[in-house]
C-alpha cells in the first residue's frame, strides 16, 4: 500500500531506523543544511528538524532518499534488498502508469494565504550553503506546469530562488520541458504561464520530476505506476492547474511572457558537488498564492557531493530511461548501473555480446537521449562477468580489460550540461562536451584457449565442489558471514545457467 | 563518502567566510548589506565608485531576521574606502567567494521592483 503522504513515509523510515527527530532548535541559516550534507555524507538516517529558528510551528527534513535503503522503503521493498533488485523493482513498476484522481479537498490548503498577504519569507526556506545566492525555497520539490495547448502537466524539478517577498528567481533552459513549454508556447502567444511550486511529498511524487518523461507525458502517472496507487489531487486556490492533495506547502503563481522580466539567481552548489551555477538574469517566477498544511514540514536538499537525495533519484529514473532506450532497441543488456557515487555522469553496461562493436552502439544509443543523455560522459560496457552494481568490479575491469587505445572512443564536438565542473567557461556557457567510451569486453576475435584468461575470483577460479564446500563452512570457521545463503542465492550465475 | 575533513584547496585561501552581519552591525552601528558581482574580481567594480550605480543589494542584518537575504534594487554610491559612505557592503564573486574587506554605500533609493534588472550593467547585477 502506498504512503498516503510525507508523514505517512516519516513514520516508515523512523520504524527501520532511518529517520532522527532533532528537537534541538536550528538555525535555516545554513545550520539545517549543514545537519542535511553531512547527514548525507554519513550515509545517515534523515534528519527531522523540529524546532526551526525564527519559524515556531515549521519544521524542515532532507535526506529521505539518500540511499538505496530509503528508495526501498519508498516503494514498500525490504529495506536490506540489493541495488539490482531495488532498481529493477522501480524500471517494472514504471512501465504500467497509473492516472491520478481528483479530490475536492486536500491538506495542502489547509491554510491559504493570497494576494497582498503573501509574503515568502513567512514560509521556513533555507540558506543552503555559504556562498549560495540566496534562501532557497525550492531544492527538493517540483514545479507543475501546464501544457499551453494540450492537457499535458509537466512536473520537473527546478530550483527557486526567493528574490522578495514575491517573487521566485530559478534557472529554465530551452531544452528541459518546462523550458519547451515556455520559450515555444506562452512566450510566442503572449500568455503568462501558470505554475505550482510542490514541495513535501511522500518520495515517489517529488522524485519522478527530477527524470526524463518526455514531451506531453504527466509524470503524475508515472508516479502512480510507481505507488501502484493514484496520486490525488486538488485544484489550486489562484491557478489553472490541480496538485497533490497532500503535499505539505504549494506556491502558485505566473510567468509574464516576456524575457525582459529577469531576476538574477545564482550562484548555487550544485549536483555536481561543487557551485558551478554561476550568478544571471533568470525567470521571474510571481507568486499569487501559498497555501500549506499545518505544522509543515519543508523538504530540503542543500546539494553537493554524492551520495544524496538527487544522486539517488538519477541513478534509479534516468536509469529506467535508459534501459527502455536500450530494450526498444533489442541490445541484450543484463545489468545498467548509473552510479550515484558518479553523479549520473557514468554509466555502466553488461552485455551478452552478439557483435564487435556493441559499446559504440550502446553509447550511441544514450547520448541521444533528451535529458539523461546530457549528463552522460562515460559509458562503460563489460562482458557478462561483472556485476556492474559492484563499482570494485567496474574498477578491476577498468583496470585490466580497458585497452587504453583500442578500447575508447572520443566523441568530439558533443551537447554538454553547462553545470559541469571539468568543461571550461566557454564550454559551460555555449553547452559544449566531449564524451568517452570504455570498451571493457574481450574481442570476439579473441581465442577462448589462448588469448581470454580466466578470472581469478573465487567464484570463477575453484569448481562449484569446492566453493559449495567451503561456503558450506564459513560460519563454522568463525567467519560471520553467512556465505551458505550466498551461494545458494547465487549458484545458479556460476554454473552458466 | 566524504566523512571525514580534507585539506580544503589552496586557491580558495583568502576567501574568508565572513563574520556575523548582525555582530558587525552591533559593533559598528552600521547597515549591512552585500552584493554579488558579474566578474572574479572586483577590478571593474572600482570604474562604479563614486557615482550613482543601480543594482541589488541583499539585506544581511534586517531588524526582523525573517527577512535576511531577502534582495532590494538600490540606487546607490560604492567605495572601496570602508567608512567613506553610511553603511557597509561586503562583495561577492559570481561564484559567490566572498572578497576581504568592506566597501561603504550610500543607498539613495531603494526599491522592491526587480525590473530595475533591466537597468543594472557590467559588473554590478
Amino acid at each position: 500500500m502506498a504512503y498516503r503522504d510525507l508523514r505517512d513515509f516519516l513514520d516508515a523510515l523512523e520504524r527501520h531506523g532511518e529517520l532522527i527527530r532533532i528537537k534541538d532548535e536550528v538555525d535555516w541559516d545554513m545550520e539545517a543544511g549543514g545537519i542535511i550534507r553531512l547527514a548525507c555524507q554519513l550515509n545517515a538516517p534523515a534528519p527531522l528538524m523540529e524546532n526551526i529558528k525564527d519559524y515556531p510551528g515549521q519544521r524542515m527534513m532532507g535526506g529521505y532518499f539518500s540511499n538505496y535503503r530509503k528508495a526501498a522503503i519508498a516503494i514498500g521493498l525490504d529495506p536490506d534488498s540489493d541495488r539490482a533488485t531495488v532498481l529493477d523493482a522501480y524500471h517494472q513498476r514504471i512501465k504500467h502508469p497509473i492516472k491520478p484522481i481528483i479530490v475536492n479537498r486536500g491538506a495542502c490548503q489547509e491554510n491559504v494565504i493570497t494576494g497582498d498577504e503573501v509574503n515568502l519569507f513567512d514560509i521556513v526556506s533555507p540558506m543552503p550553503h555559504d556562498g549560495d545566492a540566496g534562501r532557497y525555497i525550492a531544492t527538493w520539490q517540483f514545479i507543475a506546469t501546464p501544457d499551453y495547448d494540450t492537457d499535458w502537466i509537466n512536473w520537473g524539478m527546478y530550483r527557486q530562488m526567493i528574490q522578495n517577498e514575491r517573487i521566485l528567481g530559478g534557472l529554465v533552459m530551452p531544452m528541459q520541458d518546462i523550458g519547451y513549454q515556455f520559450y515555444t508556447k506562452y512566450l510566442p502567444n503572449k500568455k503568462p504561464m501558470p505554475w505550482a511550486t510542490v514541495i513535501g511529498t511522500e518520495p515517489i511524487t517529488t522524485i519522478v520530476s527530477a527524470a526524463p518523461y518526455g514531451i506531453g507525458r504527466s509524470e503524475v502517472d508515472w508516479a502512480g505506476g510507481l505507488r501502484l496507487e493514484p496520486v490525488e489531487l486538488v485544484k489550486c486556490v489562484t491557478q489553472p492547474l490541480y496538485v497533490p492533495a497532500n503535499a505539505e506547502f504549494i506556491i502558485e503563481g505566473y510567468v509574464n511572457p516576456t524575457l525582459e522580466d529577469r531576476a538574477y539567481e545564482g550562484p548555487w552548489g550544485e549536483y555536481s558537488g561543487y557551485r558551478t551555477s554561476p550568478r544571471a538574469p533568470r525567470t521571474a517566477f510571481h507568486v499569487t498564492a501559498i497555501t500549506y498544511r499545518n505544522n509543515p514540514i519543508h523538504t530540503h536538499s542543500p546539494l553537493g557531493v554524492p551520495v544524496d537525495d538527487s544522486h539517488m533519484a538519477f541513478a534509479i529514473l534516468c536509469r529506467s530511461d535508459m534501459l527502455n532506450v536500450l530494450e526498444d532497441n533489442a541490445i541484450p543488456v543484463l545489468g545498467l548501473h548509473v552510479p550515484p557515487e558518479m553523479v549520473g555522469h557514468t554509466v555502466v553496461v553488461s552485455i551478452k555480446k552478439p557483435q564487435s562493436n556493441l559499446a559504440n552502439l550502446i553509447a550511441s544509443l544514450l547520448f541521444g537521449t533528451k535529458n539523461t543523455g546530457m549528463a552522460i560522459r562515460d559509458v562503460i560496457v563489460c562482458d557478462e562477468d561483472v556485476d556492474v552494481y559492484d563499482l570494485d568490479q567496474v574498477l578491476h575491469v577498468l583496470a585490466t580489460k580497458w585497452h587504453p587505445r583500442r578500447g575508447t572512443t572520443f566523441y568530439d564536438n558533443q551537447v554538454g550540461m553547462p553545470l559541469t565542473p571539468y568543461l571550461s567557461m566557454e564550454e559551460r556557457i555555449w553547452g559544449k562536451s566531449a564524451r568517452n567510451v570504455y570498451d571493457c569486453t574481450w574481442p570476439l576475435d579473441w581465442s577462448p584457449t589462448r588469448d581470454i584468461p580466466v578470472r581469478s575470483s573465487f567464484w570463477d577460479i575453484y569448481s562449484e565442489r569446492v566453493i559449495e564446500g567451503v561456503c558450506h563452512q564459513w560460519q563454522r570457521l568463525g567467519y560471520k558471514e553467512d556465505m551458505k545463503k550466498v551461494w545458494e542465492t547465487g549458484k545458479k550465475l556460476v554454473s552458466w545457467e | 563518502m566524504h566523512e571525514r575533513p580534507n585539506r580544503r584547496l589552496a586557491v580558495h585561501k583568502g576567501f574568508s567566510w565572513g563574520e556575523d552581519p548582525y555582530e558587525i552591525k552591533k559593533k559598528e552601528g552600521r547597515e549591512v548589506y552585500d552584493t554579488i558581482i558579474l566578474d572574479d574580481s572586483r577590478d571593474k567594480l572600482l570604474g562604479e565608485q563614486d557615482k550613482e550605480v543601480t543594482f541589488s543589494i541583499r539585506l544581511l542584518a534586517p531588524e526582523n531576521r525573517r527577512m535576511k537575504y531577502c534582495f532590494r534594487m538600490v540606487k546607490a554610491k560604492i567605495s572601496q574606502e570602508p567608512k567613506k559612505y553610511k553603511d557597509i557592503l561586503l562583495v561577492r564573486s559570481q561564484r559567490g567567494l566572498l572578497f576581504p574587506g568592506n566597501w561603504s554605500i550610500e543607498i539613495l533609493e531603494m526599491s522592491k521592483d526587480l525590473q530595475w534588472v533591466a537597468h543594472t550593467t557590467g559588473v554590478l547585477t
